[in-house]
């Protein structure tokens, strides 16, 4: 299956394991994840000023170019894999959908490229491997990641706002969509109480204060019900927890790696995973197959 | 309906009015430490007129991550509320909240970080 996918800028500059993990585990799957042309910058954050659109082009130009590669494609989706940029792409291609007048208006604007028309849809990598089938990855699975315990941390922009319909991924207030898929690479989820929480967002650049403050709750409260790892989808929350490992004395930190590294960990393809943490999460693993 | 309210009102889509003061917003908000004064109290100033709200850190503080607006009884989306609080201030060209040039070690930081807080402290 050939499918559109939107890297963004983190994957690219910062994050360069988190796109080669999902493109990797994607053709593991059967999946190919086949990257836009000429994708712009989503702008991180869904602007939420309801009378202007400027904010929003950034977005629209990639979906415009997503569309000219649709009929290449075996469904109609473009898919993120970071939170940032789904709940962006996302949230513009709703209100597009729903608001004529700003669709004409963005239309009008926009008048180097074909008309937007919003017949697409965006879909986070995580809905993509639920589609393909949890039972499926299992079956794929080389290396159990058994007895290794994961706190799944969903952030924000996965799950909020819960309107228009359609933004979260899972239940906003109680997800177990990475639980499920983290059962199914063999690993045993773990429940904390502060996995929907905010990480502090863009703080980290004028107040870190605000981000030590929400990271040292967040792995604490990991750390409390034994987590070996926590997961992320988002570049941001990754960046900003292991700011708050810093902070925190080496007995309470727990590493934070994207989810699709264990993922890549347990379907035998090259995980990037730095060598201490990739040697912590081994160590976790109560069965531990010898090979990478 | 004064002014203040109005341009809320125009650049979040949201009825302030709608408000009655529960304080869900509060309760739930993991950022309240650290603001001046509560969200809910901010769209208590809004509804009076009283323009001291666009002085204060909390909209500023308010990192948009919707558990206020997912929880608000009354349907309000109150982190566009914050967010008008913000495009109100920031809309006055010669006002500076930061000034992207000061950045600390801005080789550390990831685009991610630096990106968004363009997108939501600059014009």
């Amino acid at each position: 299956m050939k499918v559109l996918f939107y890297p963004g800028c983190s994957l690219k500059s910062n994050y360069p394991e988190f796109e080669k993990t999902s493109i990797e585990v994607c053709r593991k799957l059967g999946v190919e994840l086949v990257e836009i042309p000429k994708w712009t910058c989503c702008g991180v954050n869904f602007s939420l000023a309801t009378d202007s659109v400027m904010r929003h082009l950034g977005a629209v130009r990639s979906l415009i170019n997503a569309r000219k590669e649709m009929n290449e494609m075996d469904r109609r989706s473009v898919v993120a894999a970071c939170s940032m940029c789904y709940n962006v792409l996302k949230r513009v291609n709703l209100m597009l959908k729903e608001d004529r007048d700003k669709l004409d208006t963005v239309n009008s604007f926009i008048d180097d490229e074909p008309d937007y028309v919003p017949d697409v849809e965006v879909v986070h990598l995580l809905t993509l491997l639920k589609d393909v089938g949890f039972e499926e990855i299992e079956s794929k699975v080389v290396r159990p990641l058994k007895g290794l315990k994961v706190a799944s941390y969903y952030g924000c922009a996965l799950l909020r706002p819960k309107k228009p319909e359609g933004i979260p991924i899972d239940d906003p207030e109680s997800p177990t969509i990475m639980e499920d898929l983290m059962r199914s690479i063999g690993a045993e989820p773990v429940d904390f109480p502060f996995k929907t929480e905010c990480c502090g967002n863009y703080h980290v650049v004028f107040r870190p204060d605000i981000v030590e403050m929400r990271a040292e709750k967040i792995i604490g409260s990991a750390k409390s019900r034994g987590a070996d790892v926590i997961v992320s989808t988002c570049p941001l929350c990754l960046y900003n927890l292991e700011r708050g490992n810093e902070a925190l004395s080496e007995d309470i930190r727990v590493p934070v790696v994207f989810f699709t590294q264990l993922l890549a960990l347990a379907l035998g393809v090259d995980s990037y995973l730095k060598d201490e943490v990739k040697k912590r999460i081994l160590e976790g693993c109560k069965e531990v197959v010898a090979e990478t | 309906m004064n002014e203040l309210a109005k341009r809320v009102i125009e650049i979040s889509g949201q009825n302030v009015y709608a408000c009655y003061q529960c304080g869900c917003c509060s309760a739930g908000c993991m950022f309240t430490e650290k603001m001046d004064i509560l969200p809910n109290q901010a769209i208590a100033l809004i509804q009076r007129g009283d323009e001291s709200v666009l002085e204060k850190e909390t909209p500023w503080i308010c990192a948009s991550c919707f558990v206020c607006t997912v929880r608000c009884p009354r349907g309000l989306d109150v982190a566009a509320i914050m967010e008008a609080l913000r495009e109100i201030k920031i809309r006055r060209r010669d006002f500076v909240k930061v000034d992207l040039r000061k950045i600390k070690e801005i080789e550390r930081l990831p685009q991610i970080a630096i990106t968004a807080v363009a997108q939501k402290f600059t014009w």
